[in-house]
């Protein structure tokens, strides 16, 4: 896969697009802060942050006895990454609303 | 900065309409339960006669997210417009910024059903607290 190919597995999962945002609005957080935020098991926090640092989204820092986590300004600008990660949510949502309207009325 | 997606239902104009208007059915596909608020004598959250422009749309999401957006432009069965007011609350009723983007969906009959055009379009200055916080917590 080429490196846009990553980014944009990576940002296929919707739970990934929330851990973006949440490091987005806080500038950075640990693993354990984003599962309490999230209400997401920290050991499923630790499997998607992995996946979006080998995408190069996120970078780690040591802080205390835990690592940190940033969003890094590479490989995709900011105004990028709203695009895909909005495009990625739309596309989600059109599905879903695909499937209410040929599930009918419920 | 926009962002763009084209779909074709297989379904009337009035029925994708009803799909984007009514509570319960867009909580269905939205992603977050959604909450239309609409005017005094409305009937029910069936009632889309008195959705209108500046209406408040509420959207909360599964971890107790919370944010609002405005009924902005509506045309039933044609067109609908949100805008995203700019700011969020969190679980805990915090409230920060977040970016005021606008939500357009529009309907065009189509020999299949209904296309639907959605784009969502970023603020020119995008996300200003990002590029502060990356010029201040520099380590």
């Amino acid at each position: 896969m080429s490196s846009i190919d990553h980014v944009f597995a990576a940002l296929s999962d919707p739970t990934r697009r929330q851990v973006i945002e949440r490091l987005s609005a806080t500038g950075g957080a640990s693993a354990t802060e984003l599962a309490k935020q999230m209400t997401v098991s920290r050991q499923a926090i630790v499997k998607h942050l992995h996946a979006l640092n080998d995408a190069g989204l996120v970078s780690t820092e040591p802080a205390g006895r835990q690592k940190r986590y940033r969003l890094t300004p590479k490989p995709m600008g900011q105004a990028m990454t709203w695009m895909t990660a909005v495009g990625a949510e739309w596309d989600t949502r059109l599905d879903a609303l695909h499937r209410t309207i040929t599930d009918g009325p419920a | 900065m926009l962002v763009s997606r084209t779909i074709v239902l297989p379904a009337g104009l009035e029925s994708v309409w009803s799909v984007l208007t009514d509570d319960r059915r867009m909580s269905q596909w939205f992603g977050a339960g959604v909450a239309i608020e609409r005017g005094v004598g409305s009937a029910g959250p069936q009632d889309e006669r008195l959705l209108r422009s500046g209406s408040r749309v509420t959207f909360t999401w599964s971890d107790g997210r919370r944010r609002a957006a405005v009924v902005e432009a509506l045309d039933p069965q044609r067109l609908l417009v949100l805008r995203w007011l700019p700011f969020e609350q969190d679980a805990e009723g915090l409230t920060r910024p977040c970016d005021p983007s606008t939500m357009r969906f529009v309907l065009d009959p189509h020999v299949d059903g209904t296309r639907l055009r959605v784009t969502e379009e970023a603020p020119e200055h995008l996300d200003p607290r990002a590029q502060l916080l990356a010029a201040t917590s520099v380590r």
